[in-house]
């Protein structure tokens, strides 16, 4: 029993040294699985793009990933030292992110923060670090893990995108004009706060047609029609308005409205523009009225001054005239008479009589419709003659006279001294036109062309300052010249009219003005 | 009138007009010196005879009334004013200034010649004023400083006791002065002395 018993004994320790040894085999290997384990999600850690880091349940950092450490090139004990030196973080974050840190470990709440963290290389990056609390099975916390997201180019754009975005405000806000934008439908989404603070609402008090109530009783049909005209077609609107002030004033505005494609050609929004021209209208309209009472005025002046003239010119040979007669009568009655100066002063009185006259016909021949001889007339003729006749007047003034004139040109039934004087009046006013200024070319361009079927055109063109109201200089009266009567042009037009032709004038580019007339090409039947 | 005795100035820029001025004026016989501008009877050496101006009130030169008022210190004739549009300011203006008359052309012969008579006749006056005062200023010249001192006392009719009083110098060397003084300004009575020392402005 006992021999048999002692083999037993030692089969039993084997079995038992066996099984502990199997035991510690398999916890050797239960280890090396954890170590392998744990190695394999340091590596996973290490490898993410993340900082993560683990801290006590009293917020030491107990634990960073191998990034942060890599990162900042700081070991676990570097970066506690820095955090407490209160060099880690942008000193006006340290604030935020005590207090936050200090109310999760006390709430047990996770912990989420935005804040700058300093690199080794002393630049602060963003980054949003977001912590949550691990806890037993009695929901006391064990450790609080957390992880760092570098979110620093993010944050450069959006600030970068804000501070352009408030930049474009200020400027929209600033400009010395009313900016707004409306939809594809021509509701408005926009206005800047000038608009804003002039209409005394904001853009919401606009849609749904309200903007008609900001609008001059008076302008809104006109606006809604050409508003609408402008949606429809697609096309930019300019035009003027009066819009209601806060305090219910009207103003005139200069309103411009654009759309903004987008790349399929669709109108994606209307951008609009409307300028204050308020005052600046007042002026023209005063001026425009002031304008005009000077105008007549003047107008009245001349004739007065003209009447005048007119009054000085024949009263001067009537004195001496009435005078000289005294004279006579006192020579005749004189003991004995004195025949010779009685003669000479009668003959002075003829003299002086006439020139009285004279004044008279030429204001008559200014005015009175004289008497017509019309025939064919070939004004390519006249136009030489004129400039014939005016070339040494022409040379006195360093002016050239050009003359361009076409060789089929046909001719007109009208009458030839007429034509002279309407050519000869029309070479002179550019002549003299050219003389004060520093005019160049100094010529003046006097061309003939048949204009249509049935029809001819003289222009004549100068290099002076060319004129101002293509109306004006045609009326009785009007001139820019010192010793003018300013009957020359209306004269002309009067002349020209009789003709069954036109006369205009045109201001030319870049200077001086030109001066057409047409006249019926024909005969005399076509009258 | 004589030949000699006064002188007619025409000054109007208007040949014709000058012409018959001068026909008018020498048919009625008066002696006319013509001039086409203002610097030319400026500049014209003028004779000491009674005279009258005839002045046309547009000259190109200067004005007719600016001429007035330019020579209206010196010693001028007396001015006929003419002109083309009488405007009323105008010859209100000359009349003021002293002007014989203010003309429109054209003027009637009556008028002008009535005119310029009154013109030569007052210049004449004038110069015979002149004259006397000259002739008076030549007398008072020639009293000493004394008779000068009792000369105002005596005009202002003060009595000679008086007089004598405010010079501190008895009654009978005043009345010595007094007949110096008649003496020298050959005054006839002491109405006459007064007279004088009016005209002379003691």
């Amino acid at each position: 029993m006992t021999l048999l018993g002692a083999p037993s004994a030692y089969v039993l320790v084997a079995i038992a040294l066996t099984a502990i040894i199997g035991l510690l085999i398999r916890y050797r290997k239960l280890q090396e699985a954890l170590r392998r384990s744990e190695q394999s999600l340091g590596r996973f850690l290490d490898t993410l793009p993340v900082i993560v880091w683990r801290a006590t349940p009293d917020g030491e950092p107990d634990y960073i990933n191998w990034r942060a450490a890599s990162h900042g090139r700081r070991s676990l004990a570097d970066v506690v030292n820095l955090q407490r030196q209160g060099k880690l973080e942008h000193p006006a974050d340290v604030d935020l992110t005590t207090r936050e840190w200090a109310r999760a470990r006390e709430t047990g709440k996770p912990f989420d923060v935005i804040h700058r963290i300093r690199g080794v290389d002393g630049l602060y990056r963003w980054y949003h670090t977001r912590a949550e609390p691990l806890r037993d099975d009695a929901g006391r916390i064990i450790h609080w893990y957390g992880v760092d997201v570098d979110i620093d180019g993010r944050k450069k754009a959006e600030e970068a995108l804000r501070k352009s975005e408030q930049e474009l405000r200020l400027f929209l806000d600033t400009l010395p004009a009313m900016v707004w934008r409306a939809n594809p439908d021509g509701e408005p989404e926009y206005i800047n706060q000038r608009l804003a603070d002039y209409l005394g609402r904001p853009v919401t008090q606009l849609a749904q047609h309200r903007w008609r109530e900001i609008l001059h009783p008076d302008d809104v049909d006109r606006a809604a029609e050409e508003w609408g005209a402008s949606l429809a077609t697609e096309l930019p609107l300019a035009g003027q308005y009066r819009f209601r002030r806060a305090d219910g004033v009207y103003r005139w505005f200069q309103f411009h409205a654009e759309p903004l494609r987008n790349t399929d050609g669709r109108i994606v929004h209307w951008y609009g523009v409307q300028v204050d021209i308020d005052d600046s209208k007042r002026t023209e309209e005063a001026l425009r009225a002031t304008q005009a009472q000077l105008s007549r005025a003047s107008q009245m002046a001349t004739v007065s001054e003209l009447a005048a003239a007119i009054a000085h010119e024949i009263n001067q040979p009537l004195a001496a005239v009435i005078a000289n007669a005294h004279a006579v009568q006192r020579w005749l009655s004189a003991e004995p008479p004195n025949l010779d100066r009685a003669q000479l002063t009668a003959e002075r009185i003829i003299r002086d009589g006439n020139s009285a006259a004279e004044v008279v016909s030429r204001i008559r021949a200014l005015f009175k419709r004289t008497e017509l001889t019309r025939a064919q007339l070939d004004l390519n003729e006249v136009i030489a003659e004129v400039s014939r006749l005016m070339t040494d007047e022409v040379s006195t003034r360093n002016v050239r006279i050009e003359t361009d004139l076409a060789g089929d040109l046909p001719t007109t039934w009208a009458d030839r001294v007429q034509m002279q004087q309407v050519i000869a009046n029309l070479a002179r006013n550019g002549v003299e036109a050219m003389e004060s200024e520093e005019s160049h070319p100094r010529v003046l361009s006097i061309r003939s062309r048949r204009d249509g079927t049935n029809s001819v055109l003289v222009e004549v063109r100068d290099h002076g300052r060319g004129v101002d109201d293509v109306e004006r200089v045609f009326e009785p009266f009007f001139t820019t010249k010192e010793n003018g009567l300013g009957m020359g042009l209306a004269i002309c037009r009067w002349i020209v009219e009789g003709h069954q032709g036109r006369l205009w004038a045109t201001s030319s580019s870049p200077r001086g003005a030109t001066f057409s007339f047409t006249l019926p090409i024909g005969a005399r039947d076509s009258r | 009138m004589s030949a000699k005795d006064h002188v007619v100035f025409v000054v109007d820029d208007d040949v014709g007009m000058r012409e018959a001025l001068d026909e008018l004026l020498t048919s009625a016989h008066l002696n006319v010196v013509t001039f086409g501008s203002a610097a030319e009877y400026i500049g014209f050496a003028k004779p000491a005879l009674p005279a009258c101006l005839i002045l046309d009130v547009e000259l190109p030169d200067i004005n007719g009334l600016e001429l007035q008022r330019q020579i209206a210190a010196e010693q001028h004739p007396q001015i006929v004013f003419l002109t083309g549009h009488g405007d009323i300011p105008s010859s209100v203006r000359a009349l003021k200034a002293g002007a014989v008359d203010f003309l429109t052309k054209p003027f009637s012969e009556s008028d002008l010649l009535g005119a310029v008579h009154i013109a030569i006749a007052q210049d004449r006056e004038a110069r015979l004023q002149r004259e006397k005062v000259a002739t008076l200023q030549q007398r008072l010249d020639t009293l000493t400083p004394r008779e000068r001192e009792v000369l105002p006392l005596v005009v202002k009719g003060l009595l000679n006791k008086q007089a004598a009083a405010e010079l501190g110098i008895s009654e009978v060397t005043l009345q010595i002065h007094r007949g110096r003084i008649m003496h020298k300004m050959e005054a006839d009575s002491l109405a006459d002395l007064v007279r004088m020392a009016g005209a002379l402005g003691v």
